[in-house]
Parts: C-alpha cells; structure tokens; sequence
C-alpha cells in the first residue's frame, strides 16, 4: 500500500476540522448512551431530537428539621451552579455535592418552603434527587436518575 | 448590479475578507461562552476585525480556536454544538489562512462541516425514541416556550393547554403521573417533516459534490437558517452557519443572501428584544 505523502496530506488538511467534529458529535453519542449526559449538551448534535433537555430534567430538594419537619428547599444561588451541573449531567458524585452543599447551610421555613438563613438552624438530614421526564400516552411520569440522602 | 452580475463568480480576495469578517463578528458579538475565554477570544477579534492583515496569519485563528476550546472544556456545563462548530470553523480559517489557494479550500473544508453537522443532527434524531414516536414534536411546545409561542401563534394549541400541561410537569415532584395535553397532530407532523427534510437535504447537498444538489443544500441551508432561527433565535448558530454557507456558495446571489440571513437573524432578534 502506498503511503501518504506530506502534500498530500496537506493538501487536505482543510477537512481535518470536519473529521474532528464526526469525532466529537459520534464520542458525545457513546457517552449519551452509556451515562446520563442529556443529548441537548456538551457539544452533541441531539438538540430538538428529544424532550430529555437540562430545562426538563427536575431536581428535587427536600429536608428535614431538627424538629422533624420535611419541607422542600429553595434552591440557593450558591448552588445554582452545581444543580445546572447535575441538570445537565447528572452523576452520583454530583448528587452528594450538591447534598453536601445545602447541608452546609443553615435553614428557615419561609412559608411553603425553607430557604437559606444566617440566623435559621442546620437540617436533620437533605434529601436529592435528579431525574427526567418521560411520557407515553399523554401520561408524563417522573423517572429518578440519581438520589443522594444525609447518611 | 445585474441579474447575470449576480450569479459571476466573486474575486478570491473579496470572499476571504467578508467570510473571514463576518466570523470575527461572529465571536466578537454572537459567541456568548465563559466570560474569561470569550473576553480573550472577542480581543483577538477585534485585532482581526481592526487590523485586516492578521487575518493571514493562521495563529489568529488557532488560538482563538484555543482559547474558545479551553473555554468550551472549563465550563462544560453551559456549552452547546454552536459553540463546537465554531471552534471548528475556526480551525478552518487557520489551516487556510496561509495557503495560496485558501478560498477554494475554505469552500470545500466549509461544505464537509455543514454536512458534518446537518448529518450528526440527523442521526441523532433518527437514533432518538422520542423523536420517532412523535413524543418530542406532541410536546416540546410545553417544554420550550420559543416553541410553544409558535404553536399558540398558529392555532396548534392554546396558552391555557401550555400552562396546564406545565403545572401538570411541575407536580411530578409530588405526584406519580400526570396527564397531558398534546398539540394539534398536523402541527407535530409539519415540524417532524420540515425539520427532517431540511436536514436531510442540507446534509446531502453538501455531502455530494453535485452541482444541483449543492445547490438545493444551499437553498434548504438559507431555509433552515431563516425559518429555524426566527423562532429559536440562537444567532451564534445563525451566524456560523451563514459565514460557512457564504464559504461555499459559487454565485454572488447565493453569497448576497447569505450576507441577508448573517444580518436578518439577529437584527430580528434585536427588534424582538427591544419590543
């Protein structure tokens, strides 16, 4: 088999960026496909192919007080990131940060719900969980993807 | 200009400096990445933008491609394929920047991107259960409001139904299921097929080297641009495609309305914001 010459390849060194982005789009794919990465993101071509998007994807927040009360926490600015994070793919080492982070708080109930508050008491324990959305049937249904609890 | 003047072929020169141009606008004004990268990458195009004859220089272009990457891998979380195609386009301009024959190869090396991407969209979308139900075409509406305002705009479904079905997804958290409501079956059936069709013919065309089906991928790319871009209004992705679709074009009508597309999607975006 002949190789390559350099100009040869030179010369087609203009489809080199094309050729790194099959790469890229089909690298993105196995990794959609063997974790829970959402197709919308991180470089994928999977936008407007499924409803499965990072805006979709629900986080839920609860905890309980020292009191024993179970209220669902407002979600704080400082953890905005690490939620979008998780939203947009969400692992169980995500899970737990953004757990560890809200048990580093301390908490106030402010009607419905406890928001963060300097002067508000730790909680008992915090409860995560990240999952999609999934429907058939005109039926929507809630589909947990990853949990983590205080221990 | 007359109508045989705009079908000529334009001088070499003149396509590097609009394509290569409208790129740098395209960073400098439509890239909206982490700030630090994008604050270096906008400097580096201000210098291509102020001093035209850097844009020869391959360097420019690779370390923007570079910061932009960097960029693109720190905050990971916030990126989108708009912002990959720009780094690749990028990379492009740089491995054509220095040689003789760059415009030629810019068309070629901008055709096999477009292709790339329209065919990477296709495959995910033909590897999508959701998509092949119907499932993301019945629902989306819901979950994109862009979408959504389409669909109350042509009577495919109501503000009311929206909001319902909103609330509905927002009890999931306490309830087990709930029910829907999807939009009219002739409006999922036009987005599936109109999506489909255009992409289809955007990947083929310019997969293919055909004249006339390049330059049906070069009607159903402006079609795309237009059509997908005044409701989803991500004028990064506008722009970048409007910059490669001028690359390649051959006749100056083609180019001309490229130009258009490159302007018309954020000027509208602009108006629609201020109004």
């Amino acid at each position: 088999m002949q190789r390559p010459d350099r100009h040869s390849v030179r010369r087609r060194a203009h489809l080199l960026p094309a050729a790194l982005l099959v790469v890229l789009a089909f690298g993105n794919r196995v990794i959609t496909n063997q974790s829970d990465l959402s197709p919308w993101e991180l470089g994928g071509f999977g936008m407007f192919s499924t409803i499965d998007s990072p805006q979709s994807r629900l986080v839920l927040l609860e905890g309980t007080t020292l009191d024993g009360e179970r209220l669902v926490l407002e979600a704080p600015a400082e953890v905005a990131e690490s939620i979008q994070q998780l939203r947009v793919w969400p692992t169980l080492d995500r899970t737990d940060h953004v757990r560890l982070q809200l048990e580093s708080f301390r908490w106030a109930r402010k009607e419905e719900v406890a928001v963060i508050d300097a002067a508000g008491s730790p909680l008992l324990s915090v409860d995560v969980v990240v999952g999609r959305i999934a429907i058939s049937d005109s039926t929507a249904r809630f589909v947990p993807l990853h949990q983590s609890s205080t221990p | 200009m007359t109508a045989t003047g705009l079908l000529k072929p334009t001088s070499s020169d003149d396509v590097w400096l609009v394509a290569s141009g409208s790129l740098l606008v395209v960073v400098l004004a439509f890239n909206d990445q982490w700030w630090p990268t994008q604050a270096i990458a906008s400097m580096l195009a201000l210098l291509g933008l102020l001093v035209p004859s850097t844009r020869n220089q391959s360097s420019l272009w690779f370390s923007m491609s570079a910061v932009l990457a960097a960029g693109f891998v720190l905050e990971w979380w916030t990126t989108d394929n708009h912002h990959l195609l720009i780094i690749a386009t990028l990379l492009l301009f740089g491995i054509c920047a220095r040689s003789r024959d760059k415009v030629d190869r810019l068309s070629s090396g901008a055709a096999a991107l477009v292709a790339v991407a329209f065919a990477a969209a296709l495959i995910a979308k033909a590897m999508s259960p959701d998509f092949r139900s119907g499932v993301f075409a019945s629902y989306v509406p819901t979950l994109d409001p862009r979408l959504g305002d389409l669909a109350v705009r042509v009577g495919a479904t109501s503000r009311e139904t929206l909001v319902t079905n909103q609330s509905a997804l927002d009890s999931l958290a306490t309830t087990e299921t709930v029910g829907l409501t999807p939009v009219s079956d002739w409006f999922a059936i036009v987005m599936l097929v109109w999506t489909v069709g255009l992409e289809l013919l955007v990947a083929v065309g310019f997969a293919v080297r055909h004249r006339r089906l390049r330059q049906v991928g070069n009607i159903a790319l402006l079609t795309f641009i237009v059509t997908t871009y005044s409701v989803v209004p991500v004028v990064g992705f506008a722009g970048v495609l409007s910059v490669l679709g001028f690359a390649q074009a051959e006749s100056r009508l083609l180019k001309a309305l490229y130009v258009a597309a490159f302007v018309s999607i954020p000027l509208q975006d602009a108006i629609a914001r201020v109004l």
